[in-house]
């Protein structure tokens, strides 16, 4: 399988100011990658420098094995671009908008583009200037689908889109998958990048925490325990892998990393009555990552 | 500072009674510019009139684009739906803009009355304090009344580009009214029906007439009043005036970036050629009464003998493309400005996250910038002998047209220092696309009055282009005027290329 973007040391810096520090990334062909992080955290940053729109401060990213910055025009041929904030032309009607888009890039699915259009019941006749929030992102996403690109590089694409429109997308993102392309999704929707991604990156202060598939999150991270006794709650602190331990009359509750078994060994001596166990959502994951400080840049 | 260099120059320019009363002569040939002169002999009476209608125009200028940007282009940003969601409701919001445009207005006034009230210490100066007031009213008299109209054709508009084009086209027929008024003698009635003949009457440091600050404040008022009842009145974002529909269909010639430049520069573009083209239609058309006045002046053969040209009309006209020269260089700066606008609201991103390189972008901007201002200059010449034949005066096509092409050379300075600076410090553009006609034309008018400082004028675009067909054109030297462009353009665009996009 081939890697689609490689980034090493990937940093930038405004003066002082450090937006994205020693990223390394590999996203393979085919892959939906999620990358999450709070505002200012470096995700819209690490696009950018991706897109060769900005240059690093050091390291550096190649996509499609080509330098992002050095040959920008050739790895932009086969990539497609949703910006969070789509700003577009305000004069131009939104046919107009995809057609210059379209032209731009070169190649155009016109009979996917028709049926987008459709699906998304974007009215492409309007003026951009006249357009809602969502139908400017709905126009963007439009203009990137098109293309039917190898690589699609999201930057909030469903921002400002109602859930009936997200679940569209979903759809088309599920097609890109089937049709090989690759999704770089940057996202605050969980939800969204739960149900649609293969792997996850998380990213904090401009340092990526953690990149692996939900599976492998979940598996590093702690399991909930929650158990219910008909009689005496036994003290759980001392136990292998056990923390947080907390206490509510008959219910005890507590995180646990690593191998159940200490854990059972010691419940059992006890009258259990009721016992919950639940993997993280990622949601969960997220705010563990989140508890303090957010972003930087 | 233009008033204080006016009143400190112009003893040590016309020393003795006698130069003056020669200078006045030689004054009458800008009047179609600058107003008649009135008493200019006196150094209260060239003050007044060597600054007057300048100061007016640039603030006229600054006024239309601020009143319509902070109007129209605040709704059009949608920052105003904002503002609108809090307990603030639209009448009150357009007050509130407009107390904050008369707050700037007065600061300007004040620091203006410093300025008038400082030349009353320099050496010669007999006006008094209240005259210099005066004076400094009716400078910035030509910001008020465009702030005002740039206001209520806000209301009116459907956008901000559409509002500022209105208020440009309303101040366009009013400098040309003015112009007409000074053009042939009995015209003078016509003074009273534009704010810049208004703006001309009043002539505050010598013979003050009062009457003619009635119709300035009788007008902003109107303005005003307007302003807020349509603002309060329409919904946000609606408008009296529509906006052409946009093309429905999935096609169309707008097909990549240079087309889409095209596009975008459309409307302006035609309304600025459209503009140059009645404005030297008018030109020409007065050339016959504007050089019977300049024949009539006793010091008109001296000038002519300066000059080297051989018939009057032809000196007037080199004096009214001396006004084509700025105006095409203000519309070159406009065109550069739209250029970093794109790439601040981020609308460039959607090219050149495309396989457009970012060079080849700004190569087709700047190549239609050049091309319009081009056009803008065969305009200006065709259109003036228009003018002029239509009295058969008797100028030649192809000279005019070489006037035309003359006049564009600071144009393009312009456009290749902003692409410089869009390079190495993309914020100031606008700033320096600008500033270098406003400064080049301050620095005529009074660098003309500095002996000995040559190098004050050397640094003036306009000082480097000769006022043709009053003079023969120098390609020569408008070949390396160019050149220099093409240099500061290369080195922007190299710059360009390697920095990071900068956004708003």
């Amino acid at each position: 399988m081939a890697t689609i973007i490689e980034t090493r040391g990937l940093s930038k810096t405004y003066g002082s100011q450090l937006a994205l520090r020693d990223l390394d990334l590999d996203v393979e062909e085919g892959e939906i990658l999620g990358y999450l992080g709070p505002n200012g955290a470096g995700k819209t940053t690490t696009i950018r420098l991706l897109l060769g729109l900005i240059a690093p401060t050091a390291g550096g990213a190649t996509v499609f094995g080509l330098d992002v910055t050095r040959d920008a025009p050739e790895v932009h041929r086969r990539l497609a671009y949703v910006p969070g904030e789509a700003s577009l032309w305000p004069g131009l009607s939104g046919a107009e908008t995809l057609a210059l888009l379209g032209r731009v890039h070169g190649y155009v699915d016109e009979a996917y583009r028709d049926e987008l259009i459709e699906r998304f019941d974007f009215d492409p006749s309007k003026k951009v200037r006249s357009y809602s929030k969502g139908n400017r992102q709905k126009l963007s996403l439009i203009a990137a689908l098109m293309t039917r690109a190898e690589l699609l590089m999201l930057d909030e694409p469903t921002a400002g889109l109602d859930p009936l429109m997200e679940q569209t997308f979903r759809e088309c993102m599920r097609e890109s998958k089937r049709a090989r392309q690759t999704v770089f999704l940057s996202s605050h929707i969980l939800s969204e990048v739960e149900a649609l991604c293969d792997r996850v990156a998380i990213l904090r202060a401009g340092e990526l925490l953690q990149i692996g598939t939900l599976a492998e999150l979940r598996h590093l991270s702690a399991l909930t325990v929650h158990v219910t006794f008909g009689g005496a709650v036994p003290n759980v602190a001392d136990v292998p892998g056990v923390s947080g331990v907390s206490v509510e009359g008959q219910r005890l509750s507590c995180e646990l990393t690593g191998p159940i078994q200490p854990l059972l060994e010691r419940l059992t001596r006890y009258d259990v009555r009721e016992l919950l166990s639940a993997k993280p959502s990622l949601e969960e994951l997220f705010l563990s990552h989140y508890g303090g400080d957010g972003g930087t840049a | 500072m233009f008033v204080l260099a006016t009143v400190a120059a112009f003893p040590v320019a016309f020393p003795t009674f006698a130069e003056r009363v020669k200078a006045v002569a030689t004054l009458q040939s800008f009047a179609i510019l600058l107003g008649q002169p009135y008493h200019a002999e006196t150094l209260a009476g060239f003050t007044q009139w060597r600054v007057t209608t300048a100061i007016a125009l640039m603030g006229a200028i600054w006024g239309l684009l601020t009143g319509t940007g902070l109007l129209r282009g605040e709704e059009d940003a949608g920052r105003w739906e904002i503002l609108l969601a809090g307990p603030v409701t639209k009448a009150r919001a357009t007050g509130e803009t407009l107390v904050g445009l008369g707050a700037a207005l007065i600061v300007m006034y004040v620091a203006t009355a410093l300025g008038t009230i400082g030349s009353m210490r320099l050496p010669g100066v007999h006006y008094s304090a209240l005259a210099a007031l005066a004076f400094a009213a009716t400078l910035v008299s030509g910001a008020a009344i465009f702030v005002a109209v740039g206001a209520l054709v806000s209301q009116i508009s459907a956008t901000r580009g559409q509002a500022a084009t209105l208020a440009a086209g309303i101040m366009g027929v009013a400098f040309l009214l003015r112009m007409a008024a000074d053009s042939k003698k009995g015209w003078e009635g016509l003074l009273w029906l534009t704010p810049f003949g208004w703006i001309e009457k009043v002539r505050p440091l010598r013979d003050i007439d009062v009457l003619a600050f009635l119709p300035m404040v009788a007008l902003v008022v109107a303005c005003v009043v307007a302003t807020m009842a349509l603002a309060s009145m329409r919904d946000l974002g609606g408008s009296v005036l529509r906006e052409g529909e946009g093309s429905p269909r999935v096609g169309g010639w707008v097909i990549g970036p240079t087309t889409l430049a095209l596009r975008l520069v459309r409307g302006t573009a035609i309304a600025w050629l459209v503009g140059i083209a009645i404005f030297s239609f008018f030109s020409g058309a007065v050339t016959r009464s504007a050089s019977a006045l300049l024949a009539d002046s006793p010091g008109f053969a001296q000038v002519l003998g300066r000059l080297g040209v051989r018939a009057a009309s032809e000196a007037y006209l080199g004096i009214t493309f001396f006004m084509a020269v700025l105006v095409l260089a203000v519309l070159a700066a406009g065109m550069m400005s739209a250029v970093r606008d794109e790439e601040a609201s981020g609308r460039l991103d959607n090219l050149i996250v495309r396989p457009t390189p970012r060079v080849v972008w700004l190569f087709g901007r700047v190549a239609i910038a050049c091309l319009v201002v081009l056009l803008g200059g065969v305009i200006a010449g065709a259109a003036t002998w228009a003018g002029s034949e239509s009295q058969h005066v008797g100028v030649p096509l192809d000279k005019l047209l070489q006037a035309g092409v003359n006049a564009t050379p600071p144009a393009i300075v312009v456009i290749g220092a902003a692409v410089f600076v869009l390079g190495v410090g993309p914020r100031l553009v606008s700033a320096v696309a600008y500033g270098i006609p406003a400064y080049s034309f301050v620095v005529e008018l009074v660098g003309s009055l500095v002996k000995g400082q040559d190098w004050i004028r050397d640094t003036s675009l306009l000082h480097h282009i000769e006022l043709a067909p009053a003079a023969k054109p120098d390609w020569g030297q408008d070949l390396v005027l160019v050149l220099i462009a093409a240099a500061l353009a290369v080195a922007g665009a190299i710059a360009f290329q390697l920095r990071d996009v900068s956004y708003a």
